[in-house]
């Protein structure tokens, strides 16, 4: 979309997502290297920034290699980006740490897409507590401009205090679109590799000397935190202020019309002097902010230490509770009707957002059919989950992407979903807890390629060494599904989709151990159905490998099947297949939707009576 | 900068339907077009699991001032929404005199496919409380049957929304070409359903 719209300019205006406007900040920034493992809301950044020829940009296999390859680059010279979701900073954190120690050379900015509301996430951590924890300084832009200009700022910041960056958006931020200044790109000259182990290799010895000037860095930062345009306040009146960050600070804009707000576009080093002086004539302040209690915490601090007496209202900690929702995404209604129901002392707010028109609805709203997204039409993970549901006696552990949604009905085969790899590694935890009991289930996992390469790979050299015998589903589709199709380890290709070695993924399965692996089309019913059963009866760790590229991807489609409705005798087998092109008569007879189904024939080779077939082939 | 037709009202659009329908397409068209108009647009929608066949939306707010990127709920001037049930579980953010326009085929939630649950009458149900205010466009049907391309169907309800936007049809035939850019046959199409849906929507008036 960005080229695209970048040729929509109006005198140097376009319009960017949050995404896109962080990737042309750290193009126009000069940066030299951006990589990143794809996770939605972050993927666009580094995806924008492959576009650009003048950014070297990769697909790291996992998050903790792609902070370590920025890292690398900024030591050595080149300004340098990292991008991923707020969960996949935390497969980085080990790196993220001691970066703060070693510091940087040429610029390193650390982007966090966090997912308050979870809208396509595990969970909705507050990744500004990274900060606090590793250290770091902390930018968190409100909108698409301020993305961008944030963006550029952050490399400099990080080169003039030798520290990485911490950028945080949001969901709302990184796909939010908005009008944007372009400007053009100002190339940094390299600054080149010194050697310096005492800087860059964290030897106790050394560590603790960086440790010591991290602090100064930080205490530098403070004042920087107190002095920059960043953190400023708009003009209001009254005893009453707010303090907000984000896209939270839009949402405080709104509902707080008229009221003096404090904007922190730098929360971290807290800017201690410029709060106090906006809290001078102040009563009582709101802190608006998502997810967690970041801001109102710093500020407690704060009044704690000057001994202060200003009302804080937030979102409180445990067993507190505050006027701004404790989960889940802020929007202007929300925050609105929290506020006041907690102003008029009611005790729930969520369900007092009602209007007339609702009212007069014959269908109850929350009472409609849902629909939850479903594994697409031609899906080439629908046939291992149909057969592998079958088996009422085995344990199937799922993992992260497009085929977690075989969880739900009418496949209903998975059973857990923590992160990234975890398929396989609790696996072998819950077959070695049940051995325990004198049990010998069968446990399944069930993982996607890109995962596989991911932290999947690890996970499995662990089982083999440990006498597993577990069984692993390899769902390769052969791209990154789930996050809009990126290149991975063994697709041929890299970012800058330029060709490069392809991983065979059933030789590196052997050559790690692994005795028996079967791989199967998983078009073909038969095959698969023979493939599983194959592996369940095993003796053994044992490897499917379900192999058939995303129909998505490569825009599969053989044209549409119908039911031959004479033929059909309503058993329902194609039906429980989960598949959106295939719907009920009210016969309980089959249809298929010809506008959805793309011919991957899956139901015709599974129905009884042979009543499907390809439209115009009977 | 173009006079703008809107003053000081921003103008919210509400763009509605199942993962797969191009609800994201049609809001790029019409944010873009917004932009060429002279407006400060924002736009929010959502990425990921979601676009799996889910419930999708994308809000739209163009002015000469925007702050947030989301409608408020009774704030959306115009709803346009690409599948009946998903118009009718968005209609909380129809503003009193606002309008929502419905392509009427149905694309049938697991729960009604699978005979657990009845697709509920929701055309009727908009049209006992909207009257007026619900216009239904066989926008599908326009799409597969005089354009040859199902997939212009959100095109052909972008046509039968235009009087609503306050968009010239220049800007909103500038943005398609943008959005496409590169690719003449689909263009050509989309333009074709976009006069096909606009000419539907005067056929329903009169």
């Amino acid at each position: 979309m960005s080229e695209v719209l970048e040729k929509v300019e109006t005198g140097k205006l376009a319009i960017l997502s949050g995404n896109e406007a962080i990737a042309r900040g750290a193009w126009e920034a000069g940066v030299k290297v951006a990589a990143a493992y794809p996770g939605t809301p972050s993927t666009e950044i580094v995806e924008t920034l492959s576009k650009y020829p003048e950014v070297y940009s990769e697909w790291s296999v996992n998050e903790k290699v792609a902070l370590e390859v920025a890292l690398g680059a900024a030591i050595s010279g080149s300004r340098a980006l990292y991008a991923s979701k707020h969960v996949g900073l935390n497969v980085a954190a080990d790196p993220l740490f001691s970066a703060a120690y070693t510091g940087v050379r040429a610029g390193l900015v650390v982007v966090t897409a966090d997912d308050p509301g979870m809208h396509s996430s595990q969970n909705e951590q507050d990744n500004r507590f990274y900060a606090l924890s590793a250290k770091l300084p902390l930018l968190v832009p409100s909108d698409s401009q301020e993305a961008k200009d944030m963006t550029k700022l952050a490399f400099k910041i990080s080169e003039d205090y030798d520290i990485p960056v911490l950028l945080r958006s949001t969901t709302r931020l990184s796909h939010s679109k908005a009008p944007v200044t372009l400007e053009d790109r100002e190339e940094v000259p390299h600054k080149g590799y010194e050697k310096n182990p005492s800087k860059y290799l964290v030897l106790p010895m050394y560590a603790r000397k960086r440790r010591v000037d991290l602090e100064e860095r930080l205490e530098a930062l403070r004042k920087f935190s107190n002095s920059t345009h960043l953190n400023y306040v708009l003009e209001g009146e009254g005893e009453i202020g707010v303090i907000a960050d984000g896209v939270a600070f839009q949402y405080a804009k709104e509902v707080f019309q008229g009221y003096p707000i404090l904007k922190l576009g730098m929360p971290y080093p807290f800017p201690d002097e410029k709060v106090l002086e906006f809290l001078r004539g102040l009563k009582r302040v709101y802190v608006v902010e998502e997810t967690d209690p970041f801001i109102e915490i710093l500020l407690r601090a704060l009044l704690q230490r000057e001994g202060l007496k200003v009302e804080v209202l937030g979102k409180g900690l445990i067993g507190e509770r505050g006027p701004v929702p404790k989960y889940g995404e802020l929007s202007v209604e929300r925050l609105r009707t929290h506020v006041i129901a907690y102003e008029k002392g009611e005790t729930s707010s969520e369900s007092s957002e009602t209007s007339s028109l609702k009212h007069a609805l014959k269908y109850d709203i929350s009472e409609l059919p849902a629909r939850p997204p479903m594994l697409c039409p031609g899906c080439t993970h629908r046939s291992v989950f149909w057969y592998l549901g079958k088996y009422k006696n085995v344990i199937i552990t799922g993992d992260i992407g497009c085929y977690t949604l075989g969880a739900l009905p009418p496949l209903k085969a998975m059973e857990t979903c923590v992160d990234m790899g975890a398929s396989i590694t609790m696996a072998h935890g819950i077959e070695k807890s049940l051995k325990e009991k004198g049990e010998n289930k069968v446990v399944v996992a069930v993982i996607g390629d890109s995962t596989f390469y991911h932290s999947g790979v690890t996970g499995l050299i662990n089982a083999v060494y440990n006498k597993s015998k577990i069984k692993v589903v390899i769902l390769d589709n052969s791209i990154t599904a789930m996050t809009g199709h990126q290149e991975h380890p063994g697709t041929g290709l890299t970012a800058k989709k330029e060709e490069t070695v392809k991983i065979d993924l059933e030789k590196l399965v052997k050559a790690i151990g692994v005795e028996k692996v079967i791989v199967v089309d998983p078009y073909n019913m038969e095959e698969t159905k023979r493939g599983i059963a194959e592996m369940i009866r095993y003796d053994g760790l044992a490897v499917l490998i379900a192999k058939r590229p995303c129909p998505l991807y490569i825009k599969f489609n053989e044209g549409a099947y119908q039911v031959d409705n004479d033929k059909c005798i309503a058993c329902g087998l194609c039906i429980s297949l989960g598949c959106p092109a295939i719907y009920k008569l009210e016969d309980g007879k089959a249809a298929i939707n010809e506008l959805l189904c793309v011919g991957c024939d899956m139901c015709a080779q599974i129905c009884p009576v042979d009543a499907i077939h390809p439209i115009g082939r009977e | 900068m173009k006079d703008n037709l809107l003053e000081e009202k921003v103008k919210n659009v509400l763009v509605v339907g199942v993962g797969g329908q191009g609800v994201l397409r049609l809001s790029d068209i019409i944010s873009t077009a917004a932009l060429l108009q002279g407006y400060q647009v924002k736009k929010s929608e959502v990425h990921g699991m979601a676009q799996r066949g889910g419930s999708v939306n994308s809000h739209i707010r163009y002015g000469k001032v925007v702050a947030g990127p989301l409608i408020p709920k009774g704030e959306a001037d115009l709803i346009i929404a690409l599948e009946p049930l998903e118009g009718y579980r968005y209609l909380e953010y129809l503003s009193p005199d606002g309008v929502i326009v419905l392509d009427q085929d149905r694309i049938l939630p697991p729960a009604v496919y699978l005979g657990e649950m009845r697709y509920p009458n929701v055309e009727e149900a908009l049209k006992e409380v909207l009257g007026d205010r619900a216009l239904i466009i066989p926008a599908t049907k326009i799409a597969v049957s005089d354009v040859g391309n199902y997939r212009t169907q959100n095109v052909v309800m972008l046509g039968a929304s235009l009087k609503y936007l306050d968009l010239e049809l220049d800007n909103v035939k500038k943005a398609i070409s943008l959005v496409f850019s590169g690719k003449e046959k689909v263009i050509k199409q989309n333009f074709l359903a976009l006069e096909l849906g606009m000419r539907y929507l005067e056929k329903l008036r009169v």
